[in-house]
């Protein structure tokens, strides 16, 4: 019989053996091409071709997809493998030469692979339709799709994952030839004493992970930036400890009490669980972090994307904004907006502002400058409280970005440069942060408002040096959609152009891509986790087979083996998520001093987040323990 | 007081329509407190299916089996576990020692099951009990750390920690040497004669055999024969001896 043969009958034979590896890589195989599939639809790859930060977006992500699916096959075929030691053992010992059986591994996984492509792509195309309408509401696209079918999706993945699986293919065909017979029949087998641990390392867990949660909540949103990678290096090493070494003592700390130890299965239950958290430290470490990740994460598109509309006002004040080149441009421009009936014009600057160098603690910033009449109309259309520049010595600073410690600057004294044009020792009167006077092109600019003297006397009409800005405000400044395509029409290219319905769908759509490929992740991310878990229990219960037996010979009954499941299963299911709960209700508070949104929340969001890591954990939780008493109580 | 009543007990392998297996065929015999009872035959003789209809594990196709006066063929799967924890103890040839619990844990194992133990008087039993099988010193250790026959001594003070009715003994001296068998083979007779614990011992070792009150000895399904002591433990040996070498099996290894 030839190899190919062998293996096909092997998979024929043993079909529900492999039923589990193959859903695995099959989900994964369906996940690559779904992702694919979504962004390489006809309407979405139009919106990505738009905007080349959508295309690179796409890219890193299908990246980070493959490469998961890289791991996730890896991982499953070791273990795949581990769990055949004894058939591979049988081989060998019935004199079967290692690389023939190495060839026929290979070929099996080649042969599964094909399978996988198949039926992962069918499941792919089947359900990218629905994932590609999702994306497209949440875009606020139109949603009305045609079932296409496109080749390219289906190209891509049979390529990837070809590749994928040959590597796997191969890393099967080395493991065979480093295992010894020995290991490969007493696989599993070998136990080894499980070392108390120590206090001192226990509490040192605890203690890191509650140190990174001070430094998170006590610090501001500077400072959390800067200190964010010690808090996320005490955090997982605190997590990884917490799992290795915490955990442990305290289920040590049940065995002290005799009264409770000596009871039920609860001698046996025990030691099930110190040897289940001591076998899965890392891995539970990992999920645990991995949930809190995607809590964090997911939490943190939605509340972006909620907040598109406040983040744009932020950025966009006004409704239009562009710098005017000619009289005649400009005189077009106001006739459009004039004669428009669906917008109607409420207020329109004209702005116009010096580009110059402010020197501030020894520190050159290009700053525009404009004058004090000009900066107080704009205050008064933003209702602001107006500025009061005292003399011509006095200015006032204002920064785009949040600084929390700007008011440090208040009575520096600084030189402005405007050219060739210079004033000294000028007084910082005034700091505001996180303020935009009105919307910019191109970079945005911290500005100077200065004495309406002092401007004059820094005034120049050179070239790149004077900006005069044309600013419009409308009524229903969202849906301007056309009045927008008018005016960029006839504007030319150097003037800067920005509408706030521009700077609003393109900041909604990427938002809205975020949020997409966020959750997309982060329930990929956790069933990848879910599946992991599963396979390592799996893997145990073969292991575990005679110790079941053993206590049913005791006398032990179905229900009391069933409880005990429940129990050491419990451990490895719910302590991750119980860990990732709490590590997350800190980090959120910190998000909202980070993100600080005002009337957007996210509770409903993430409360729904959780639900679903709940309720997924919880179905694999209660999959584990079913298919671990299948394992452990069927006779061999 | 008989402990034990097997009455025309048979066991057939094999559905309707198919070829059927005769294990068992007519088995009766009864063993009375305090008995130690040998049960040898070669291989295929249906030793192994006598002793898992004993232990409940399995079901007999026919007759009826009796302990304390109970009969546990008609017993619900849910009942026979617990019948099983509370009135019969188990040695395996190869310990079955759980390897994640120390001995003294394993030991235990079987009392903390029945949840209406004192743990003081479970250290107690304990205590005693492992004094006398010469483990007291090993308790706190792994199965893996100590000897063959030392897991064999805590298997079996496993099995008595109940007080059960009935201890069954399969193979028990099957994987040890002759030294650590012999150890063994003495505390389980001490067992038998000091706290008049009843044992049923299955065996294909003449040696092991020669130290029962009393040997059945089974062929194709069949009860062959049975001896009883005189006392004297060579002259049983002999005997066992002779009546192998009629039905086949263990040669003569001391001719």
């Amino acid at each position: 019989m030839n190899l190919l043969k062998l293996a096909t009958k092997n998979i024929k034979h043993n079909f529900r053996h492999y039923l589990v590896y193959l859903i695995s890589i099959s989900f994964s195989v369906a996940i690559f091409n779904l992702f694919i599939s979504v962004f390489m639809d006809e309407k979405v790859q139009k919106l990505i071709s738009e905007n080349q930060n959508y295309e690179s977006v796409f890219q890193v992500s299908a990246i980070v997809v493959a490469l998961f699916s890289v791991i996730f096959v890896w991982y499953s075929n070791s273990f795949f493998i581990k769990s055949r030691q004894k058939e591979i053992g049988l081989y060998s010992l019935l004199g079967v030469r290692q690389g023939k059986i190495g060839r026929m591994m290979f070929y099996e996984t080649i042969v599964l692979g094909f399978i996988a492509i198949i039926t992962g792509s069918i499941t792919g195309i089947t359900f990218s339709k629905f994932f590609s309408m999702l994306l497209l509401k949440i875009l606020n696209l139109d949603t009305n799709i045609d079932f296409v079918f496109s080749i390219k999706p289906l190209l891509i993945t049979i390529v990837v994952f070809l590749g994928i699986f040959i590597i796997a293919s191969l890393h099967g065909y080395s493991l065979i030839y480093r295992y010894k017979l020995i290991d490969l029949f007493t696989a599993g087998r070998k136990s080894e004493k499980v070392k108390r641990p120590n206090i001192i390392v226990a509490l040192s867990s605890v203690i890191m992970i509650g140190y990174s949660y001070y430094l998170a909540l006590s610090s501001s949103s500077e400072e959390f930036i800067k200190n964010s990678l010690v808090v996320m290096v005490l955090l997982i090493v605190g997590t990884i400890l917490l799992f290795s070494s915490f955990f442990v003592y305290l289920v040590y700390q049940l065995q002290k009490n005799k009264n409770f130890y000596y009871k039920n299965l609860n001698v046996f239950s025990i030691s099930q669980i110190v040897y289940r958290i001591k076998g899965n430290a890392l891995t539970l470490a990992i999920v645990a972090i991995s949930i809190t990740m995607a809590i964090f994460t997911s939490t943190f598109t939605y509340l972006s994307y909620q907040n598109t509309l406040a983040m744009t006002y932020l950025r966009s004040p006004f409704s239009f904004v562009y710098r005017s080149t000619s009289e005649e441009i400009d005189g077009k421009v106001s006739e459009i907006i004039k004669e428009d009936k669906k917008h109607k014009l409420i207020n329109s600057f004209e702005v116009n502002a010096l580009g110059g160098m402010m020197n501030l603690q020894d520190q050159d910033r290009y700053v525009h400058i404009i004058d004090e009449t000009t900066a107080n109309n704009i205050m008064e259309h933003h209702n602001k409280e107006k500025i009061r520049i005292k003399d011509s010595k006095s200015i006032y600073y204002l920064e785009f970005l949040k600084n929390p410690s700007g008011n440090q600057y208040v009575d520096k004294s600084i030189n402005l440069l405007v050219g060739d044009k210079g004033i000294e020792n000028l007084k910082i009167e005034g700091f505001y942060d996180n303020f935009r006077m009105i919307n910019e092109g191109g970079a945005l600019w911290n500005y100077v408002v200065v004495s309406n003297e002092a401007y004059n006397s820094l005034y120049t009409n050179e070239e790149g040096l004077l900006k005069e800005y044309r600013v419009f405000e409308v009524t229903n400044a969202i849906n301007t959609k056309e009045l927008t395509e008018k005016i960029s029409n006839i504007v030319s290219e150097e003037s800067n152009f920005d509408s706030f319905y521009l700077k609003y769908i393109e900041q909604f759509q990427s938002n809205g891509m975020m949020l997409f490929i966020g959750g997309f992740l982060a329930v990929l991310f956790l069933t990848a986790m879910g599946s992991i878990l599963y396979f390592k229990q799996l893997m145990d219960a073969n292991n575990d087979h005679q110790t079941y037996i053993t206590l049913k010979k005791l006398g032990v009954s179905k229900t009391i083996i069933k409880k005990s499941l429940l129990k050491q299963m419990a451990f490895i299911f719910i302590a991750p998520l119980m860990v990732a709960l709490v590590h997350s209700f800190s980090l959120l508070k910190v998000m909202k001093e980070l993100v600080e949104v005002e009337g957007v929340s996210a509770n409903g969001y993430t409360a729904g987040v959780i639900l679903t890591f709940v309720l997924l954990y919880l179905i694999y939780y209660l999959m584990t323990v079913q298919s671990f008493y299948k394992v452990v109580s069927q006779k061999r | 007081m008989t402990v034990l009543e097997v009455k025309g007990v048979g066991k057939v392998y094999g559905s309707k329509g198919k070829t059927t297996t005769t294990a068992l065929n007519n088995i009766s015999f009864t063993m009375e407190k305090g008995e130690f009872l040998g049960i040898m035959g070669p291989s295929g003789s249906g030793k192994t299916t006598l002793l898992n209809v004993l232990s409940t594990i399995d079901r007999p196709t026919s007759g009826e089996i009796n302990i304390n006066g109970k009969n546990i063929v008609k017993l619900k799967d849910k009942d026979m576990s617990d019948f099983r924890g509370e009135n019969l103890g188990f040695i395996f040839q190869d310990y079955n020692l759980l390897d994640s619990l120390t001995l003294k844990d394993n030991i235990l194992l079987p009392l903390t099951l029945s949840n209406h133990h004192k743990v003081e008087e479970m250290e107690n039993r304990l205590d005693k009990i492992s004094r006398n099988l010469g483990i007291l010193e090993i308790l706190e250790k792994y199965p893996y750390e100590v000897s063959g026959g030392q897991k064999q001594r805590a298997a079996a003070a496993r099995a008595i920690i109940t007080n059960p009715k009935l201890i069954l003994a399969d193979e028990p001296t099957g994987a040890l040497d002759s030294k650590s068998a012999k150890v063994l083979l003495e505390s389980i007779t001490k067992l038998n004669k000091e706290d008049n614990a009843t044992i049923l011992m299955v065996t294909h070792d003449p040696f092991s055999a020669s130290y029962c009150d009393r040997v059945l000895f089974i062929k194709d399904g069949d009860l062959y024969t049975e001896i009883r002591t005189t006392g004297e433990r060579k002259d049983l040996y002999n005997k066992i001896l002779n009546v192998l070498s009629v039905i086949g099996g263990v040669g003569n290894e001391f001719a």
